[in-house]
């Protein structure tokens, strides 16, 4: 294009061809960087790509909100609250002085404190943990500024249980990362929690999201409502703690049941632990309250009829020898099955165990769901036991009869009272009464199952008046309710010292009542631990259960047995 | 439109660069005013990036506010306002005894030493804040310096070679300017300047060894001036240390526009789709707005670069056929200077040069670069319309012309 | 002068593309601001709503009512029941 010509000769130069010249060497430019722009955009493409992605698409944080837990009524028990985390990207960081200040300020917490953490973290540290929304609203505004460069705040749940320690034994405990650790909240807590896939969320240099249709939330958690009536937990364990600061027990326990449906309304223990109720955990020797076990076994068995009169021995019966029953409290040779319990009789709940059978009466108990859980299924619920009727003796078949030798949890003995009380059917105790998903699905676990017929409604009847009979004229009588028939059981039982002997100055003092009690409505069962101060079940336990009681028919409004008191 | 003649229609005769219209008798001269016929090529390569170049101040920064858009339009429309009065008038303006080019390199020196006196933005001082715009008083000597050189290149033509001397003035008149922007703080617009003028010289017709001397002396100073500054010291040293291993020496805003373009790959990721100018990649809707086209638009963003070479053949073409030499070397000056400055921008933005505050002209946002760029392409336009329908053939232009036969 | 078309066709499908583009990002940018001020405003409110629940908790209306309004516990056989309000 461009001919050659000779260049040196002075005063002959050639425009157009030193144009050619610089037009050549500027062509250089655009083949640079034609060649620089392929190199980028097709040989590192890769690399760049993964290095903007780390640098522009954040993985946020899990953001779990827990389900919470609520009581039959709708009343919250345990519920997640979102707070903040406020940490600092140290990168993003533009006026480092403002912002510890503005922090340090916000926040009340000393500047020095944030300087020393900055100094001690590499890439990121947190300033704060479970800010509150009113800080966090102060913290959030600052954000698109340059003060709040650098700011990462990241939600946070803190489980709030707003009745204070109320249930708090049955609830259990979740951590900051909402992960239930025991009771209600580590059994239901996959549904409780919904299922966190990370969102990777793209981020403007100065770190705001920019929303995505991905990162749509999906949350389905569920909500989980107990059978536990907070008025009445409130109520027993109100009652629960005045007996408590009375007597002084080692361990309390209060367990409320309709025993219609088997829904447990309340669930006190002292001392309070969550995630361990003892009255699904704590097993004992039940005494005297068994007797009415053994009595209903055999009536209902038919060993013997209800008006049967047994032999007292002269008060001092030798099982066998070496093994004496003494009954101290009255002077009568013979008592009727209903004297039996009114005086709390061993020779003659012992007399009944032994008429009845070892198989017999083994039979019952499993019946009645001794000796195996209760599936009211909460965590670490105790089995109990009850030794199989052939490795029995004659002592052993004996003491059963009043409660020994077997070890029973407080949510068996309320269930059996609860068949005595609702016409001789077992009913499957239940603590929890639906789970509702956000979504809407109901998933209803409380609908009353009937495990079986223990006794017949007759015998349910007779025993029904036979423990009537207890609070009237016998050791219950402290737990008599104006204006309502009472049906119920005192227990006063030694308890196995270490030595092996049964000690006298440690027991454990019971009852176990329901009212009305021509149709109970509610059964309550109460149990001292070893007392500090000497107590019996007729002291120590039976004024606790009018204590709870009684509320109870008020807020449920029970229609009095007798109208004309006064 | 009448306004653009359609050169593009004349058969292909012989292998030149550009074809013209200079040996056609022109049309018998009618009354009143006409409209000179522009040059289609350089006002379409013009209209096109000046509407390419909105899209993508668009795209670059109305994710964070649109007002910069906004202004962008107004300054293109006045750019190409001034660029068509231009088109039409710069000639006879040139004319009035009161724009001499020596006035008007006075009238720069006047501007490039107020802009000393006034507040510093970001370390440096390069604009004169006239509220609705401002001034970068850099981008008029780029101008005038041009216009300058080619009027005095124009009376010593063809001495230039045999006496050195006749250097002096333009030296001087150069060094001063270049001197006055480098006390902004401004190295790449006297770097880019000086080599234009170089340029201009040699092509005028000034002997390497004579020009190789200034060219060595300005080269100490600018060593000099380079390692007087710690912050620019820094950026060089960045910028040497590039490559390989020690990739975390490059500057920051490098290294977003390596991501930037890098990430885009070679299909780009869809206009208005770039994520780096999401307050990553600083400046990116003025220096490193073609970061950004990278990113979004991949490799066919070569089209721009294609499309600058092609503005640059173009004006070179027309240059080497001009019939005077100011003519002449006002459009190779001119072109020059757009051409160089956008290569030098896309070469820092991909890591080729170091970075320096050069706009991409018609592109980067900003008033003074914008306007001044069109205004540019106006005199260009003018010159060569002018050019063509000039045929009362001067001495020294057929003494040129006629050498290449 | 065909080309000067093109040119415009062009322009135009890329500002409407790159509008789209940009309105999509900011908007995002608006709807996660709206949503963090929605999850706070949530938080806010369960905080209240948590602080009623504690105030009607069972205890707390016990106490007050006993302390501040002087009431006392009803015995259930006060109680009556009226027919059909159960």
């Amino acid at each position: 294009m461009i001919r050659r010509t000779p260049f040196s000769a002075p005063g002959v130069f050639n425009v157009k061809k030193r144009m050619s010249w610089v037009l050549g060497v500027m062509f250089l430019a655009p083949a640079l960087i034609t060649g620089k722009l392929f190199y980028l955009q097709l040989f590192r493409h890769e690399e760049y790509s993964s290095k903007a992605e780390r640098a522009i698409y954040n993985y946020l944080a899990e953001d779990r909100v827990r389900g919470g837990i609520y009581d039959v009524n709708g009343r919250s028990l345990a519920e997640s609250v979102r707070t903040h985390s406020c940490g600092i990207v140290k990168r993003y960081v533009k006026d480092k002085d403002a912002t510890f200040t503005f922090l340090a300020e916000t926040l009340n917490i000393p500047k020095k404190q944030i300087a020393d953490k900055w100094n001690q973290s590499k890439n990121f540290f947190f300033v704060a943990k479970r800010i509150k929304p009113d800080v966090y609203m102060q913290l959030a505004q600052v954000r698109r500024q340059d003060l709040g460069q650098g700011m990462e705040l990241t939600p946070e749940y803190e489980r709030i249980h707003p009745f204070g320690q109320s249930a708090l034994d049955i609830l259990g405990a979740a951590n900051s990362k909402n992960v239930g650790l025991s009771g209600i909240e580590q059994m239901y807590n996959d549904p409780m929690t919904q299922d966190v896939s990370k969102k990777r969320a793209k981020r403007s240099g100065r770190g705001e999201i920019i929303y995505d249709r991905s990162l749509k939330e999906k949350i389905n958690v569920a909500n989980v409502y107990l059978t536990i009536d907070s008025t009445a937990q409130f109520y027993a364990e109100r009652a629960l703690n005045n007996a408590v600061e009375k007597l002084k027990p080692q361990r309390a326990i209060a367990l409320v049941q309709n025993p219609n449906t088997g829904h447990i309304l309340a669930a006190a223990s002292y001392p309070v632990k969550d995630g361990q109720s003892l009255a699904f955990q704590f097993t004992y020797e039940p005494g005297s309250t068994f007797k009415s076990i053994a009595v209903a076994t055999a009536i209902d068995s038919g060993t013997l009829p209800p008006n049967a009169s047994v032999y007292m021995e002269g008060r001092n019966w030798e099982v066998t020898k070496g093994f004496v029953i003494h009954d101290k409290q009255h002077q009568k040779d013979y008592l009727t099955l209903a004297e039996i319990l009114q005086l709390s009789s061993n020779i003659g709940a012992g007399k009944v165990a032994l008429e009845i059978g070892a198989k017999t009466l083994f039979s019952y108990f499993k019946a009645f769901g001794f000796g195996g859980k209760t599936d009211v299924n909460f965590n670490g619920e105790s089995k109990g036991s009850i030794p199989p009727y052939n490795t029995w003796t004659k002592v052993d078949l004996v003491t059963k009869g009043y409660g020994y030798g077997v070890s029973v949890t407080p949510i068996q003995l309320i269930t059996a009272y609860s068949a005595i009380a609702n016409g001789g059917i077992l009913m499957q105790p239940h603590l929890v009464d639906r789970i509702v998903y956000t979504n809407g699905k109901v998933e209803k676990l409380s609908k009353p199952v009937k495990i079986r017929r223990v006794i017949s409604a007759q015998t349910s009847q007779t025993m029904r008046e036979l423990l009537q009979t207890v609070v009237e004229v016998g050791s219950g009588k402290r737990a008599q309710i104006k204006g309502y028939n009472v049906a119920g059981k005192t227990g006063t039982a030694e308890k196995l010292s270490q030595e092996g002997g049964y000690g006298k100055r440690s027991h454990v003092v019971s009852f176990v009542g329901m009212v009305p009690a021509t149709k109970p409505e509610f059964v309550i069962l109460v149990i001292l631990d070893n007392p500090e101060v000497y107590a019996f079940g007729s002291t120590g336990a039976a004024p606790v259960f009018k204590e709870i009681a009684e509320p109870l028919l008020a807020m449920q409004g029970v229609a009095p047995d007798q109208t004309d008191f006064e | 439109m009448s306004l653009f003649s359609a050169n593009t229609k004349n058969p292909r005769r012989r292998p030149v660069l550009a074809r013209s219209t200079a040996f056609r008798p022109s049309r018998p001269r009618q009354e009143g005013w006409q409209p000179l016929k522009l040059d289609s090529t350089l006002a379409f390569i013009s209209l096109a990036f000046v509407l390419i170049g909105l899209l993508f101040t668009y795209s670059a920064s109305a994710f964070e506010t649109s007002a910069y858009v906004k202004r962008q339009v107004v300054f293109d429309l006045v750019g190409i306002g001034a660029a068509l009065f231009l088109s039409q008038t710069f000639t006879r303006i040139l004319q009035f005894k009161i724009f001499r080019p020596m006035n008007l390199m006075y009238l720069t020196w006047v501007l490039l030493i107020i802009v000393l006196f006034t507040r510093t933005q970001a370390h440096t001082h390069r604009w004169i804040d006239l509220g609705f715009i401002k001034l970068q008083p850099s981008e008029i000597a780029k101008v005038t310096l041009v216009i300058y050189l080619a009027d005095y290149l124009e009376k010593t033509a063809g001495k230039l070679a045999k006496n050195w001397q006749l250097l002096i003035p333009p030296m001087g008149v150069g060094g001063i300017t270049l001197f006055l922007i480098l006390l902004e703080k401004d190295l790449g617009t006297p770097l880019l300047m000086g080599g234009v003028f170089f340029c201009m010289l040699f092509v005028a017709g000034a002997r390497l060894l004579h020009l190789g001397v200034p060219v060595l002396v300005a080269g100490l100073g600018g060593v000099i001036a380079l390692l007087a500054e710690p912050y620019r010291r820094a950026r060089v040293l960045s910028f040497l240390h590039m490559g390989g291993s020690a990739e975390e020496t490059i500057s920051y805003q490098v290294r977003q526009s390596f991501m930037a373009v890098g990430s885009g790959g070679w299909l780009g990721k869809g206009l208005g789709n770039s994520e780096l100018k999401m307050q990553y990649l600083p400046a990116a809707h003025t220096d490193f707005i073609f970061s950004v086209m990278c990113e979004e638009a991949g490799l066919f963003v070569l089209i721009v670069v294609f499309g600058f070479a092609w503005l640059l053949y173009r004006g070179i073409a027309l240059a080497r056929i001009a019939k005077t030499t100011f003519n002449s070397l006002v459009i190779f000056g001119l072109t020059l200077t757009i051409c160089s400055q956008a290569f030098f921008n896309m070469a820092m933005a991909i890591g080729l040069l170091p970075t320096k505050g050069i706009a991409l002209p018609f592109f980067s946002y900003g008033g003074s670069s914008v306007v001044m760029t069109l205004v540019m392409m106006g005199i260009v336009l003018n010159v060569v319309a002018v050019d063509h329908t000039q045929n009362n053939l001067r001495s020294d232009v057929t003494h040129y012309k006629n050498r290449n036969k | 002068m065909k080309y000067v078309g093109w040119l415009l066709i062009f322009f135009v499908f890329a500002f409407i593309m790159i509008s789209i583009h940009i309105g999509i990002a900011r908007s995002g940018r608006v709807i996660s601001q709206l949503q963090n001020e929605v999850a706070i405003k949530e938080a806010r409110n369960q905080y209240e709503e948590l602080e009623i629940s504690r105030l009607s908790s069972p205890q707390e209306v016990t106490q007050f009512a006993e302390q501040n309004l002087g009431m006392v516990e009803v015995k259930p056989h006060q109680v009556i029941v009226l027919e059909g309000t159960k």
